[in-house]
């Protein structure tokens, strides 16, 4: 867990990358947090993002196929990998087990 | 769907700035949002969404890293070193290059200092932007002049009064005289000023009241420099000053000296309110301040906006003119002169200080860009010659990686680093040659100063270096196109492109320039000598010319008379030959034409003492016209003007001459009063005492100096107010055609540097050619050439290029003085074969000189030693 300092943004992003798992790719990933945050997301803060967990080694991506609507530009796909994985697991169970400590909520 | 564009400038941007890596995900990401926001929100959101992404891409991770460039700092070392190693390796070239082009961007500097200081002229005014002064252009009974600086009197009153917006200050000139002060006397120039001088010029008064000090007539505010030299320690406000024959002053303010680069420029500064007074006194014109007199005085106005500008434009096209009552006897337009305009400017009449037109600098700028040029042209000339060598480094360097841009920044570099070196050299030839060059250019010393500031250096720098890439970008094109396969190769091709037309072509052209300018010293030259010893029509003999100076005629001729080594006085108005005539209106009274005519002033004994012939009737007899004009001579010219049959019938003739009835007795052979410029026109001969200037002394003396220094003494006991002012005839005659001995310096210096660099390029060339024909001159030799044949073999060449540039350069230089400068002169010097044969002589001596000097030893080797590596 220590060292890889998952910021919220971040893991946000990697959850959308799961949710949309096959088509995770920079407009569909902007727009999937978009929607579920309920603010606008910049390309860019999405760039910064998607580079430092690649930085990170807890996402992988690799390029598609060119389409007409991009300009015939390739769409780069992102996926989460093992090691990204891991640490959400880890972000989820420490999460989990610290709800479990509050007294409100472990008592109902 | 894809009829909507992404914004074009701002996906440039982000192309531009983002990394490569990066840029094809994230504009194909934009350009998909994009589309889907089109469809959603409409084409005008979504291009402004767009924008809006790009903007917000611009985080560091997404701009690229600066690309590491082909001028890296290691890269930039390793060109240098090469550059200072071939520099080393090649020194016969290197010293070539560096020297033509140092003595080429001398004159190159010496002009860019000039220019430089021109520019500063005026720029110290605080309101330089929003003073002019009115500059007006006169027709005189048809007769245009050139434009003058200056203005009536009341011009300045009637426009202030009209547009009451714009302030004025009036000047005037023509003050100067000997000054009187503290026991003191010297010479001084001044101006007249108005109170509102120091109101909008900025000029400052360091004592005194700015608004009150030059109200008052005879007041007058003094600058500090000649403060110091008059009253030295003494408080000058308060004192009193009198200037020979205006009037005694009453100092009222101590002024600050006008900068260098002032147009305005003075001594002291009188009140104009005293220009009446003096008026009225008959000192100076007393229609001084009418409408038709408009040479003395100067209207600076304040126009604070560009608004009152146009009223005041309107002003004087509109209103102007009118105070004219009598346009076909005399009329006027005015226009605007703004003050930063005045030096450098066009050419005016009447100026206040010193004037530079555009003329000359924009000749000395394309003479001097000739020059560099041409040395330019010997940096691309040579470094295509060693092309060859250097081919292998361009071949191998490619083959490491080297990018075209790279081989293109280290040509460029390598011309830097020649053309900055010859900075050095050129800098130092600047700061010996800058005193010669301000006294050679008249009136310079008053304008120009050529002090080395920062500022000058800074663009001495630009300069260098942008001779220095336009010297580099030849050979940086032609290495940087070569292929590495191609430079390896030991080339036959290269041999081809290194023997190309074009250096042909440009050292025919550096010897055209040279031969124009050695034909240009060469017949200046001539010129001068022909003026010098042109047959006026009158002997100058060895007669001393003194300036009379206002003293009494007779007076001095007694004086003068007493020594021993003057064996006769004349006296005239003006010195003949040095280009002074003065012009009178004359009536012929048969007819009561008009005509204007010059006049000169002459006593009894002139004639006689100039050996100018009488034609027809006597000459003046001493004491003639002594109460009343009453007879005049006139030269042959007049009587044929006037229509008269021949020299007799114009004896007895009656003329009006400014008023006055006059007899003609006499008429004189043709002689040539002006100079050399001018037709000889009609001439009336006076014998005006009033009029006359100068005493014309003939010695017989055996030791000259001594002689006047006797009459300085005597001069001193006649008139101890004024300089003895005395020159030798042939002096002044010498003095007044000048001009074409500095004409001579100037091409002379010009040609010099232009047969000097042209020949050092000659010289690189005739190296290169000879050391690359080595191994043919030695097959030759070994089958029996003699060396003389061989020395025309290798030279044939380049006698061909000297030729044809002879063939060009000769007519154009001819034409151009026949035709052009030559053409203002009446009497001239007409250009002759031998001249132009000298000049051709030289430059084919000289030139072929430097060819021999490198064939002769190269057909003189032995062949073993070349052909012994085969």
């Amino acid at each position: 867990m220590k060292g890889s300092n998952l910021g919220e943004f971040q893991e946000i992003v990697m959850l959308s990358i799961m949710i949309l798992d096959e088509n995770a790719y920079g407009v569909s990933i902007q727009e999937d947090v978009s929607k579920r945050t309920g603010r606008h997301v910049s390309r860019g803060a999405l760039h910064t993002a998607l580079t430092r967990l690649e930085e990170k080694g807890l996402i992988n991506s690799m390029y598609g196929e060119p389409t007409a609507e991009r300009g015939g530009r390739r769409k780069r796909y992102y996926q989460v990998s093992n090691k990204g994985r891991t640490s959400l697991q880890e972000i989820k169970h420490l999460r989990q087990s610290m709800w479990q400590l509050i007294p409100e909520f472990s008592n109902s | 769907m894809m009829t909507n564009k992404t914004p074009k400038l701002l996906s440039n941007l982000l192309l531009w700035f983002g990394r490569t890596d990066l840029v094809e995900e994230l504009l194909g990401d934009l350009e998909e949002s994009f589309h889907q926001n089109c469809e959603n929100h409409g084409a005008r959101r979504a291009r402004w969404r767009f924008r809006l992404e790009v903007i917000k891409l611009f985080r560091p991770s997404v701009i690229r890293k600066p690309r590491p460039t082909s001028l890296s700092l290691a890269l930039f070392n390793n060109y240098l070193t090469i550059s200072f190693r071939n520099l080393k390796r090649h020194s016969l070239f290197s010293f070539i290059n560096i020297i033509s082009l140092s003595i080429a961007m001398s004159s190159g500097l010496l002009v860019i200092g000039m220019i430089t200081d021109l520019l500063k002229f005026d720029e110290f005014h605080e309101h330089k932007d929003e003073v002019y002064r009115v500059v007006s252009d006169a027709t005189f009974e048809g007769r245009t002049d050139k434009i003058q600086a200056t203005s009536p009197f009341a011009l300045g009153d009637e426009l202030t009064r009209d547009i009451p917006e714009i302030e004025l200050t009036k000047l005037g000139r023509r003050l100067a005289g000997l000054v009187e002060a503290n026991n003191k006397s010297l010479d001084g120039k001044g101006i007249y000023a108005d109170e509102h001088f120091f109101d909008f010029l900025t000029f400052e008064l360091l004592k005194g009241n700015p608004s009150e000090a030059l109200k008052n007539p005879f007041t007058m505010v003094i600058s500090e420099s000649f403060a110091n030299k008059v009253f030295e320690e003494l408080d000058p406000v308060g004192q009193t000053l009198s200037i020979e024959h205006v009037g005694d002053f009453i100092i009222t303010g101590l002024a600050a000296d006008p900068p260098q680069f002032s147009h305005i420029q003075f001594d002291f500064i009188a009140s104009i309110t005293t220009t009446p007074l003096l008026a009225t006194k008959g000192l100076i014109r007393s229609s001084h301040d009418a409408w038709e007199n408009l040479d003395m005085y100067y209207n600076y106005l304040y126009i604070p906006d560009n608004e009152q500008k146009q009223a005041v434009l309107d002003w004087l096209t509109t209103k102007g003119p009118t105070f004219y009552k009598d346009p076909t006897y005399f009329s006027a337009t005015f226009d605007l002169q703004k003050l930063n305009e005045i030096v450098p400017g066009p050419n005016m009449s009447d100026s206040i200080g010193p004037k530079m037109l555009y003329l000359p600098i924009i000749i000395l700028s394309v003479i001097a860009s000739a020059i560099l040029l041409s040395a330019i042209f010997n940096y691309t000339n040579l470094s295509m010659a060693r092309s060859l060598r250097r081919a292998r480094e361009v071949g191998i360097r490619k083959l490491n990686g080297a990018k075209r841009g790279s081989i293109l920044a280290q040509f460029a570099i390598e011309a830097c680093v020649f053309s900055l070196l010859s900075l050095v050299l050129g800098v130092m030839l600047f700061l010996v040659l800058r005193g010669y060059f301000i006294r050679l250019l008249p009136r310079a010393e008053e304008m120009v100063n050529l002090n080395l500031t920062p500022e000058l250096f800074g663009y001495f720098f630009i300069y260098a270096w942008v001779a220095g890439l336009i010297a580099g970008i030849g050979p940086a094109l032609f290495f940087a196109r070569l292929t590495s396969l191609n430079a390896l190769r030991s080339g036959k091709m290269l041999k081809s492109l290194s023997r190309i037309n074009l250096r042909k072509i440009l050292i025919a052209a550096q010897f055209t320039l040279s031969i124009i300018f050695i034909l240009a010293v060469v017949i200046t030259n001539k010129q001068y000598t022909y003026s010098l010893n042109m047959d006026m029509g009158f002997t100058r003999g060895n007669t001393l010319n003194i300036h009379l100076q206002e003293n009494d005629p007779e007076l001095v001729k007694t004086e003068l008379l007493k020594h021993p080594e003057v064996s006769d006085i004349t006296f005239s108005s003006f010195t003949l030959g040095i280009g002074q005539w003065y012009s009178v209106k004359v009536v012929d009274q048969r007819n009561m034409d008009t005509l204007w005519v010059h006049h000169l002033s002459i006593d009894h004994s002139y004639l006689d003492q100039k050996e100018i012939p009488i034609i027809a009737g006597r000459g003046f007899r001493e004491a003639e016209n002594r109460n009343l004009e009453m007879t005049v001579m006139v030269n042959e010219t007049l009587v044929q003007n006037f229509g008269f049959a021949n020299a007799s019938a114009a004896i007895g003739q009656r003329i009006d001459l400014s008023g006055q009835s006059v007899e003609i007795i006499g008429v004189v052979k043709d002689f040539i009063y002006a100079n050399l410029e001018e037709t000889i026109k009609s001439l009336v001969i006076r014998n005006q005492r009033d009029h006359f200037q100068v005493a014309s002394v003939a010695l017989n003396s055996k030791d000259i100096i001594a002689t006047i220094q006797n009459l300085e003494k005597t001069w001193e006991q006649i008139d101890d107010k004024h300089q003895f002012d005395a020159r030798f005839y042939d002096d002044q005659v010498e003095g007044y055609y000048q001009y074409l001995t500095d004409f001579m310096k100037i091409f002379g210096y010009i040609g010099f540097l232009a047969v000097t660099i042209s020949c050092l390029g000659l010289l690189g060339i005739a190296v290169y050619s000879t050391e690359t024909r080595m191994k043919e001159i030695g097959v030759r030799k070994t089958f029996g050439a003699s060396e003389f044949s061989l020395v025309l073999l290798l030279s044939k060449g380049f006698f061909k290029i000297v030729c044809w540039a002879i063939v060009i350069g000769t007519p154009l230089c001819y034409l151009l003085f026949d035709r052009v400068i030559l053409e203002e002169n009446v009497y001239r010097h007409y250009i002759s074969f031998g001249e132009i044969g000298i000049s051709i002589l030289f430059l084919l001596s000289i030139s072929l000189l430097t060819v021999f000097s490198q064939t002769w030893s190269a057909a003189r080797r032995n062949p073993a030693l070349v052909l012994r590596d085969e």
